[in-house]
């Protein structure tokens, strides 16, 4: 038996940050650790997908809901049916997944998965933005030791906020993310580009291929005053180049060594 | 197999979208970030899905388009133009008319990419 806090989740942490996004992970479990927020990683969980098929194609959601079946199992053992993820893009599948998909689509997939459990759609995803607003960005006020009052400007793109169901804020003004840097002590800028896309994978074809575009979204930054770009979706920090993981500045503005 | 005339009709069935619903007024087209790379507006796609004309399978756009869903929210008749255009990429897939090689010829080493980069690329790529 697990001993476990008040604040606990599941947690879904994808293929990219066991990889390529490391950090991501690696920042996100250290901020937890300092709020005392318990992220419970899946014993078993799949790719999602990396984006949500949009057409007629139900076969490519299994991998999602073969996830959130595992998620339905250990939601028992740990009392929450809260299903954390950090990347932009797993949240923007699971969520459509549970979410959106279906009623009857998802009966079609559990007739023809014969060896899984039925998933039965009792699953919450969240994203980790979301976790720490329910904490309370007030609470998380109490750990920052220094208000740092660098400029920073949080690029959404478009997974955390389209489609609008599943949005974690306003589609097209949100404020999530400038609300928790104000609570860390930075100086956050809105700007005009932050609910653009990067290109997403546009950049298998190559970097070039989102120059253009990275181009037009860092000036955007950089005109209302930005030091720095700060995003929750690996292959937005891989196409913009210039940008950090928003739980890498947390981990930074809270220390850490006074609350251990 | 179906003949060019069915287009719209098939991009219908696939994607579950009324394009004959868009009068054309260009509101996705004026949102979308890929445009630059794009040899038709999404409007454009929109308009020749109307008329069943062949060219939207031979033209780069929907292999261009992102799916962020920019066009999609800010559509005034409810079109889910993104949805329009992986219906498209399916289609051309089934008729055999693919514009995969071209796109990622590029590809640099594997290890160097986000794995969520590769895995969205091999999913729109293939369908
Ligand atoms: S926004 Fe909608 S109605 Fe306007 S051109 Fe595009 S698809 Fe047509
Ligand atoms: S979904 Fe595709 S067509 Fe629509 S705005 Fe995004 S890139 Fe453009």
């Amino acid at each position: 038996m697990i001993l476990l806090g008040k604040y606990r989740y599941m947690y879904y942490p994808g293929c990219t940050l066991k990889g390529w996004a490391k950090d991501l992970e690696t920042s996100t479990l250290k901020v937890c650790e300092i709020l005392g927020i318990d992220l419970i990683e899946l014993d078993r969980w799949y790719c999602c997908g990396g984006v949500f098929e949009l057409s007629d194609n139900l076969m490519r959601h299994l991998g999602a809901v073969r996830s959130l079946i595992k998620a339905e199992e250990k939601s028992k053992e740990i009392g929450t049916g809260d299903l954390v993820t950090i990347c932009s893009m797993c949240y923007n599948v699971l969520g459509r997944i549970s979410f959106q998909l279906k009623k009857e689509d998802i009966e079609k997939i559990n007739f023809f998965m014969d060896d899984e459990k039925d998933y039965s759609g009792k699953i919450r995803v969240k994203h980790f933005l979301e976790v720490l607003k329910e904490y309370g960005f007030n609470k998380i006020r109490n750990y920052v030791d220094e208000q740092m009052g660098i400029k920073v400007a949080p690029y959404y793109g478009c997974t955390l906020l389209r489609p609008e169901e599943i949005g974690i804020d306003d589609s097209q003004k949100p404020r999530i993310m400038e609300e928790l840097l104000e609570a860390i002590g930075m100086d956050p800028v809105s700007f005009p580009m932050q609910t653009v896309c990067c290109g997403s994978y546009n950049s298998a074809r190559g970097i070039k291929a989102v120059e253009t575009l990275r181009k037009k979204i860092l000036e955007s930054a950089k005109r209302e005053g930005a030091e720095l770009i700060v995003t929750s979706c690996p292959l937005c920090k891989y196409n913009l180049k210039e940008a950090m993981y928003f739980t890498e500045l947390m981990e930074m503005a809270l220390g850490g060594a006074r609350h251990g | 197999m179906n003949s060019v005339k069915e287009i719209a009709k098939e991009v219908k069935l696939i994607s579950g979208q009324n394009v004959f619903a868009c009068y054309q007024c260009g509101r996705c087209s004026s949102a979308c970030p890929m445009t630059e790379e794009m040899d038709l507006l999404p409007n454009q796609i929109i308009r020749l899905v109307q008329m069943s004309d062949d060219a939207v399978l031979s033209s780069v756009t929907p292999w261009i388009c992102a799916s962020c869903l920019d066009c999609t929210i800010r559509c005034p008749r409810g079109i889910d133009v993104a949805k329009v255009m992986e219906a498209i990429r399916q289609l051309s897939i089934r008729r055999g008319i693919e514009k995969r090689e071209e796109l990622v010829r590029n590809f640099k080493e594997m290890d160097e990419l986000p794995q969520i980069l590769l895995v969205s690329a091999f999913r729109k790529y293939t369908g």
